[in-house]
């Protein structure tokens, strides 16, 4: 399996008055073409952050990030926006819709910054909406719409520029235990599709069942890698057997 | 992302919050009619001069006295004489079009069976066309004219016939016209009029010259009006006869008009006589164009010469105002300022209510000159929404002054017409353009630092407001 992120002794500091925190405390791991990765841990331990810096929102403090064949941390903000928009997607526990917007033109968002036409990008909005079950939701605004329905939206927008990886914070964490299920079905179905990485943090257990890998996070650092429960993942399987 | 997607998002982002969106906007308005209105004061008062002006005669033409002949010029040289040298030299100034030497003299016309007193003005035939004398009928004088005359349309109405009645000198009648008389012209004053009893008859008699009207001047509203044009030479040869006439008679230099100015110093100074000149006591310079007239002006009284020209007054009267101009502007520039802070204040506000927003979409990929872009624009609408409404307010606002007649100078003047009402307030096309123009652009330099500070705002740092 070829590796899409590589994080080489990464550091995170954060300035709290006179104290230095260390949010990502020396982390060197491998993302793999193509697999569902959880980061879990307890509350504070650093995953969100260690999300945002493979995602290119924040700069390490040290150690490099590549994705791809980019090395994220050095780029300028100029280029990071422009590598997000071709190659990231994110996805956050609180949706991060824009509330004026409609489902629909949240979705076509991105594309919209990467200069699609209007009909386009409409097209594609409509389409990525119907996948995630909200055709009859797409003139909503968010506030017109459940938390679980806006998740949908925000996962239909993080995957409309056909994103490599998808990144996403604790997705489920404002969702009842049935929605949760819907929304990881949901979205490890559209990564499998189309053959996109997916980062997924998360302190729920029953999420890990989801996933190929669950990478245990503790004060800053890796705990531990497990492997996860095979969830008849052709393509991995097909991989691993190749290996 | 595309300009249109840009322009579109920004609109909709404004009409979000439209109550803030439209008092912003009217700040504009305000700010751009207060600048526009303003300015519409000065330019009509200016104009209002103008026309005043123009009722006073030719604003290009330079009356150049002989006043102070035998001074001194400022730097202490001798006035040299104004002759036929001098006016060749006044050709040569720059903007200088042409220079005639003026004289004037006062004769006895008659025509038909009806006389009168006659100013005549002579001036260089090849020059008439330069002093803009409108000639409404026939032709105006050309070169190779000599006793030919170009008449005043007052003129007619001066002529009466002196043997008609002993008591009533009975006038020309309507429709008069000098150009189907047959005309003569004498330095006799008593030339056509009834011999009275006890007048003595002079010893010679003058020998009338036969005259010929070829044109009719129109309203010019000057001198002209009232005189007859004549070839200066043709002038010049009466003046001669006439003096030659009176010394026949008298002996003594009486006579009509004196046209050629002596000054005691000169006279003092034995250089009285027709020898040795002074020259001509008038001379009319004419400019090419409106702007050189002061720098002519200049270089005339250096020479030591009196000059006159209305463009004085419209100096004068442009200085006196230029500091109620000011002031007008002033207040004007200082109501768009506010309206410019109101333009950046809400700018703020709304970049701080959507700092989670920036944050998003930098997230999802808008590049800092989208956001950037996407601020500016709103800035830019609110300008063009502004100066649109503040361009139309100033037409009202403007049409209402000219209404009631608000007015900062004089607000009538008179013309050949009669009175005419002059405007306070008069809003150009270019004005007009420009308010459209600039009211935009000062709203994007209002926006600049806000939409900088949109463009800055770090996306984690943004994303965690709440
Ligand atoms: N912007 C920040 N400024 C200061 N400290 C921060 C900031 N972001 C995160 N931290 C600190 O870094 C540590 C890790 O935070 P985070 O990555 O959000 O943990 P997790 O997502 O695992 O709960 C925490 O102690 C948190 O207080
Ligand atoms: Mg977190």
């Amino acid at each position: 399996m070829s590796a899409i992120i590589t994080l080489d002794n990464v550091y995170r500091a954060y300035r709290m008055g006179n104290e230095r925190i260390m949010a990502v405390n020396g982390i060197s791991m491998e993302i793999y073409e193509g697999e569902i990765c959880c980061l879990q841990g307890p509350s504070g331990s650093g995953k969100s952050t260690l999300l945002h810096l493979m995602a290119g929102l924040e700069k390490p403090s040290k150690g490099s990030i590549t994705i791809g064949k980019t090395r994220i941390d050095l780029l300028n903000e100029n280029q990071l926006a422009l590598f997000r928009q071709k190659h990231v997607g994110f996805i956050f526990q609180n949706y991060y819709l824009i509330p004026t917007l409609t489902a629909l033109e949240n979705v076509a968002m991105p594309l919209t910054f990467c200069g699609v036409p209007r009909k386009k990008r409409m097209k594609k909005a409509k389409e990525l909406l119907e996948g995630v079950g909200l055709k009859d939701r797409m003139k909503h605004k968010p506030s017109e719409m459940s938390g679980g329905q806006q998740q949908r939206v925000s996962i239909a927008r993080a995957f409309a520029n056909n994103p490599k990886v998808v990144f996403a914070d604790e997705p489920t964490g404002n969702l009842d235990t049935a929605t949760t299920f819907e929304m990881m079905n949901l979205m490890t179905e559209m990564a499998k599709t189309w053959n996109q990485t997916m980062v997924i943090v998360t302190h729920d257990t029953e999420i890990s069942g989801y996933a190929s890998r669950i990478i245990k996070i503790r004060d800053g650092k890796i705990e531990k890698i497990e492997n996860g429960r095979d969830f008849n993942d052709e393509k991995i399987n097909a991989q691993k057997n190749l290996v | 992302m595309k300009l249109r997607d840009t322009l579109f998002l920004s609109i909709k982002n404004l009409w979000r919050r439209k109550l803030r969106t439209t008092l912003t906007v009217l700040g504009v308005m305000i700010g751009c009619c207060a600048i526009v209105v303003m300015l519409s004061l000065g330019i009509a008062m200016e104009r209002n001069f103008m026309a005043q002006v123009n009722q006073m005669g030719n604003i290009m033409q330079i009356q150049v006295y002989n006043y102070n002949y035998g001074g001194k010029t400022p730097d202490g040289k001798d006035i040299p004489p104004l002759d036929d040298k001098m006016l060749a030299h006044f050709e040569t100034i720059k903007g200088v079009q042409g220079a005639t030497p003026v004289m004037n003299l006062y004769l006895k016309m008659m025509a038909g069976k009806y006389v009168s007193h006659v100013s005549i003005i002579g001036i260089k035939a090849e020059m008439f066309t330069l002093l803009d004398i409108p000639v409404i009928e026939g032709r105006p004088l050309q070169e190779g004219d000599t006793d030919h005359m170009v008449v005043g349309q007052y003129v007619a109405q001066n002529f009466y016939n002196p043997k008609a009645s002993r008591y009533r000198w009975e006038p020309a009648p309507e429709g008069f016209n000098l150009m189907e008389e047959k005309v003569t012209i004498s330095w006799d004053m008593n030339y056509g009029e009834k011999p009275q009893k006890g007048m003595p008859q002079p010893k010679v008699k003058a020998k009338p010259v036969k005259v010929e009207a070829v044109g009719i001047v129109g309203q010019s509203g000057s001198e002209y009006d009232w005189s007859v044009i004549m070839p200066f030479e043709t002038v010049m040869k009466y003046q001669k006869e006439m003096e030659k006439w009176n010394k026949q008679n008298s002996g003594s230099s009486g006579g009509g008009g004196r046209i050629i100015y002596k000054s005691a110093i000169a006279v003092a100074a034995g250089m009285g006589g027709n020898g040795t000149d002074q020259g001509y006591q008038r001379v009319i310079v004419k400019a090419k164009h409106i702007d050189d007239v002061v720098d002519i002006m200049d270089s005339i009284k250096e020479l030591g010469y009196e000059c006159y020209s209305p463009i004085q007054i419209l100096d004068d009267m442009k200085k006196q105002s230029a500091g109620l101009r000011q002031i007008l502007l002033g207040i004007g520039i200082m109501s768009f300022i506010i309206a410019a802070i109101g333009i950046a204040n809400t700018m703020y506000m709304s970049i701080y209510e959507r700092t989670r927003e920036i944050g998003i979409i930098k997230v999802i990929g808008a590049k800092l000159r989208d956001i950037q872009r996407l601020f500016m624009l709103e800035a830019w609408w609110i300008g063009v929404f502004g100066g649109i409404l503040g361009v139309g307010m100033s037409y009202l606002l403007s049409f209402l002054l000219n209404k009631f007649n608000v007015n900062l100078g004089n607000s009538e003047i008179w013309t050949p017409e009669g009175m005419v009402k002059l405007n306070s307030s008069y809003i150009p096309i270019w004005l007009t353009a420009a308010a459209f123009f600039f009211s935009p652009i000062a709203s994007l330099i209002a926006g600049l630092l806000p939409s900088r500070r949109a463009m800055k705002l770090s996306v984690m740092k943004a994303l965690r407001q709440d």
